[in-house]
């Protein structure tokens, strides 16, 4: 079946342009173009659009008021905003209620680029109702102490970008919201960043305040403590991945944009997780359940009650943010790297082997112990399985630094 | 009352005959023996006069009287004696008597000296009184003069210091220009001392103002008496700094009501007209930055279409140009008559598969659409370069119609999601004398405001749009500009503050209330025109702005 997308513009030279523009996809995708807000409504009811591309700015109703419509309505439909505005205020407005922000004037390829890619996201999660239970998200929990943490440090006179990214950077929900505002062009400065500090560097410290104080883009976690799942252990688990990713890829002589590209895909690793458990926490309560009465590992135990893994669910979560591609393919792969199998050092590689030895090197029985290990198949054709022990001392070294750190 | 007096004689016949003459003339008497006597008579009773033998037992009467006249200065004496000698006369007068009188003496003789002396204490006492009362007076009127010295002195250092705490210069002249006061900001303003120009007539002290105007201004004030004023007088101070002064010239009346003088007031403006000159220019960034981002916006719009339709020209190309490719083999099939089944098969697919008659058909309109999107693109920036006006106080001959057109232009962000634009332009405008960077702000600020009272509406109601209506008319010798809106209406109990500087209604940030108090000034005090409005709740308001054609000052 073809993609349906549905263009809103209230300028119909730009939406004839468009379509003009668009034209060689016409085999692929079908396109619809209406000049408000008002017609985009009517238009949906009955025929339901896998992608809505919108003006910001438009007579009666504005793009957010019509995007944050569709959020309500449409859920799983993915919302775009396609606007020439660049006034802070109305970005603001979109922030919560668009995934992703392009800016007019865009060149071709950054459209259709962008929109494939929300098609072939579309095809990692098959599940509608994880689907639209993602693109309903506005912002992920972060560990209550960071958040806090962050909030001060905001308000604070003397604090400075740099703590700010630090404290960040420690926390995957922030982190993950904060790379969708900057890789995004909601703040016209689509680049392809890993790196919360620069982020909010970027970004700039009025409009990091704005974000997190006015508009909310962060919250904390208030869910109730589960009963076999701890959000420390994700917590840990997650930085410590990212951690050793980073050693390793270091190690490898990866270059500044690999490591810290290795570092955010594994402190991302298991953002799906993050998303399960925060939103349907009596379900995934399930998921520890059926692994121990059935004895089957996490992923299986996942497509049981879910018919999707937390990795399926993060990489959705991350591509719909706009993420830099490596890490949403670190996010999706971690568990299965050799369908990405490439001659180059990806942070997938370095995700997967740090996912491996964070479990292994974990004294303690974490959930994905035993289960999880590293793939030598993928490791053998990649030439590196010798280097494994040289890896696992690294981590120790690691560890080490983590409690004199502590 | 009747007078007492004291009689001292050692005789007892004389004191009894000198007290039967004095009672019989109604004089109260007392006698004493002798001196001492006496003076414990005078302990007992208050005395008028004392009548008194020189020779006595004891204490002589002249020493006696010499007591008396200087414990009861007020007691008038006089001598009844028997010695006739000049001397002793002459010694008893030195000691203070009235009188002296020789024995043997007769009744009338008596009688005269008493009554000669009684009135000649009458006038000692008076004349004492006078003198002390004089002196009291004296006194008092010396204490006045000290007290209002001593206030005068404290109000003169007060004065003093206040002109030399007083930061603008003031100069007292009298009617012949010499210089009377000199404040010390004065002094420092012009580096001139106080005593080297006291005195001095204005026109002969060394100062780098202008010199000429500031005279011909003190001679006005003095022959007319009226206040005068002159703004941005130069000054050029000796370390060569450049000043500007505002001076008013005062004229000083007597009580008379005749003119005395000229008091020079004089400020530094310079602080201020930088400040103002500030302030203007960064009222025009705002309207700039107010804009940028509209315009950014208006540019990547026509940008955005004319880039999407440039690539499917490209892509269109490329069809048309495998079209014409097959188009060429199936010529050279005719020419060599060689036209097979597979070759028309062929060209059907590619037309098939190139939309031809589709890119046939859409290609001039894509190439129409990429022309009207750089000619608008064009457009923004001419009404940009025309808006901003670089040289903004340059007055020339302004085409109002077209100078509206550009501030529509660039202002179209502003107002395209709230409001339709109607505008009817007389087309006989003829040019006006104004400075347009300033003209077009004062447009700008009324259609913004016209923007956000409909947006008011707008977002409150219906959620349709308005409209702004904007005018043009000329009768030849003014112009008039309307521009309405279908907002709310200015509220009855605003209106008269709505051109008062930094009055706004608008939420703290979003507006300095200075746009319409700039623009009103703008209109009436640099153009000589006029700015009012009229307004209905509920239905909009209407701004009407009349220029001269041609306007004061050129």
């Amino acid at each position: 079946m073809k993609k349906q997308i549905l263009f809103v513009d209230d300028e119909p030279l730009i939406l004839q342009g468009l379509k003009r523009m668009l034209r060689g996809l016409r085999s692929e995708w079908d396109m619809t173009f209406v000049q408000s807000g008002a017609e985009a409504l009517e238009k949906m009811v009955g025929a339901p659009f896998d992608v809505i591309v919108s003006d910001m700015r438009m007579p009666e109703m504005d793009g957010s008021q019509l995007l944050d419509t569709v959020k309500h309505r449409y859920p799983n439909m993915v919302r775009v905003v396609l606007s020439g505005h660049s006034e802070e205020e109305m970005i603001m407005k979109t922030v919560k209620s668009a995934h992703q922000f392009i800016s007019k004037p865009c060149n071709a390829e950054t459209l259709k680029s962008t929109i494939s890619r929300m098609f072939a996201l579309r095809e990692v999660l098959t599940q509608e109702g994880l689907k639209r239970l993602v693109s309903r998200i506005e912002s992920l929990p972060s560990l209550p102490s960071l958040y806090t943490q962050v909030v001060e440090l905001i308000q604070s006179p003397n604090s400075s970008i740099k703590k700010i990214g630090e404290v960040i950077s420690k926390d995957l929900a922030m982190t993950a919201k904060i790379l969708q505002l900057v890789n995004s062009a909601f703040f016209g400065i689509p680049r392809q960043i890993s790196n919360p500090a620069q982020a909010v560097g970027l970004l700039g410290l009025d409009t990091v305040k704005a974000l997190v104080l006015t508009i909310g883009i962060f919250s904390k976690f208030e869910q109730k403590q589960l009963a076999h799942f701890g959000i420390e252990t994700l917590w840990n688990h997650s930085i410590k991945t990212g951690a050793i990713a980073k050693k390793v890829a270091d190690k490898e002589s990866a270059d500044k944009h690999l490591s810290d590209n290795a570092f955010m895909a594994g402190l991302l690793h298991d953002v799906g997780k993050l998303v399960l458990v925060a939103n349907v926490p009596d379900k995934y309560e399930e998921v520890i359940e059926t692994i121990k009465d059935q004895n089957i590992t996490l992923n299986q135990a996942e497509q049981l009650v879910f018919g999707a893994t937390h990795a399926d669910v993060g990489a959705y979560l991350t591509g719909l943010w706009g993420l830099p591609d490596a890490i949403v393919e670190a996010v999706a792969f971690h568990h299965r790297p050799e369908i990405c199998l490439s001659n180059d050092m990806i942070p997938l590689t370095f995700v997967h082997i740090a996912d491996g030895l964070e479990h292994h090197g974990n004294g303690t029985l974490s959930m994905e112990a035993p289960i999880l290990k590293i793939d030598y198949g993928y490791l053998q054709k990649l030439g590196w399985v010798e280097k494994i022990p040289e890896w696992l001392k690294t981590c120790a070294e690691n560890k080490e630094e983590g409690k004199n750190d502590g | 009352m009747a007078e007492n007096i004291l009689i001292v004689d050692d005789e007892k016949p004389v004191r009894q005959l000198l007290e039967k003459i004095l009672k019989k003339a109604g004089y109260h008497c007392t006698q004493a023996a002798n001196a001492a006597d006496a003076r414990r008579c005078l302990e007992d009773q208050i005395f008028d006069l004392i009548l008194s033998d020189i020779v006595m037992p004891g204490e002589s009467g002249i020493d006696f009287i010499r007591y008396v006249s200087k414990g009861y200065p007020d007691i008038a004496a006089i001598m009844v004696t028997g010695i006739d000698n000049i001397q002793k006369a002459d010694e008893a007068l030195r000691a203070g008597v009235f009188g002296y009188i020789i024995k043997p003496f007769d009744e009338a003789q008596i009688l005269i000296s008493v009554h000669n002396a009684l009135r000649q204490r009458q006038l000692k006492i008076e004349n004492r009184q006078y003198l002390e009362n004089l002196e009291k007076k004296i006194q008092e009127r010396t204490d006045d003069l000290r007290e209002s010295g001593k206030q005068l002195k404290e109000a003169h250092v007060k004065a003093t210091r206040l002109l030399a705490s007083i930061t603008s210069i003031i100069i007292a002249l009298d009617l012949e220009d010499k210089i009377v006061e000199w404040n010390r900001c004065a002094e420092k303003s012009f580096g001139l001392t106080r005593d080297t120009v006291i005195g001095k007539k204005l026109s002969e002290c060394p100062i780098g103002w202008e010199t000429e105007k500031v005279l011909r201004e003190i001679g006005l004030c003095k022959t007319s008496g009226q206040r005068g004023t002159l703004d941005d007088v130069r000054l050029t101070q000796q370390n060569k700094k450049e000043r500007l002064l505002g001076i008013s010239f005062n004229p000083v009346l007597g009580v008379s009501g005749k003119i005395r003088g000229v008091l020079i007031y004089a400020s530094d403006i310079t602080k201020r007209r930088h400040l103002e000159s500030q302030l203007a220019q960064a009222l025009k960034l705002e309207s700039i930055g107010q804009l940028a981002a509209g315009i950014a916006h208006e540019i990547n719009t026509p940008t955005q279409y004319v880039g999407d339709n440039t690539r499917f020209l490209q892509e269109a190309f490329e069809d048309m140009d495998r079209a014409f490719k097959s188009y060429g083999q199936l010529f050279e099939a005719v020419k060599k008559n060689a036209v097979t089944d597979n070759i028309i098969q062929e060209v059907e697919k590619v037309i098939r598969e190139t939309d031809l008659v589709y890119l046939i058909e859409e290609v001039p309109t894509a190439i129409g659409q990429t022309l009207e999107g750089v000619e608008r693109v064009s457009k923004i920036v001419r009404s940009m370069k025309e808006f901003s006006h670089p040289g903004v106080d340059e007055r020339t001959s302004v085409d109002i119609n077209k100078a509206l057109e550009s501030t529509i232009t660039v202002a179209r962000n502003e107002w395209k999601y709230v409001a339709d634009m109607k505008t009817d332009f007389d087309p006989g405008m003829p040019l006006v004398s104004c400075s347009p960077g300033e003209l077009n702000q004062v447009f700008l600020n009324i259609i913004i405001n016209a923007a956000h009272a409909i947006s008011d509406v707008v977002d409150n109601g219906s959620g349709k749009k308005g409209i702004i209506k904007i005018n043009t008319r000329s009768n030849g010798h003014s112009v008039e500009i309307r521009i309405s809106d279908t907002g709310g209406g200015i509220p009855e109990k605003i209106q008269p503050r709505i051109f008062d500087p930094f009055f706004t209604t608008k939420q703290v940030g979003k507006g300095t209330g200075q746009g319409l108090a700039i623009s009103h000034s703008v209109i009436v005090e640099k153009h000589g025109g006029s700015m009012g409005f009229e307004t209905k709740m509920g239905k909009g308001t209407t701004f009407i702005i009349q220029l001269p054609v041609l306007s004061e000052g050129m």
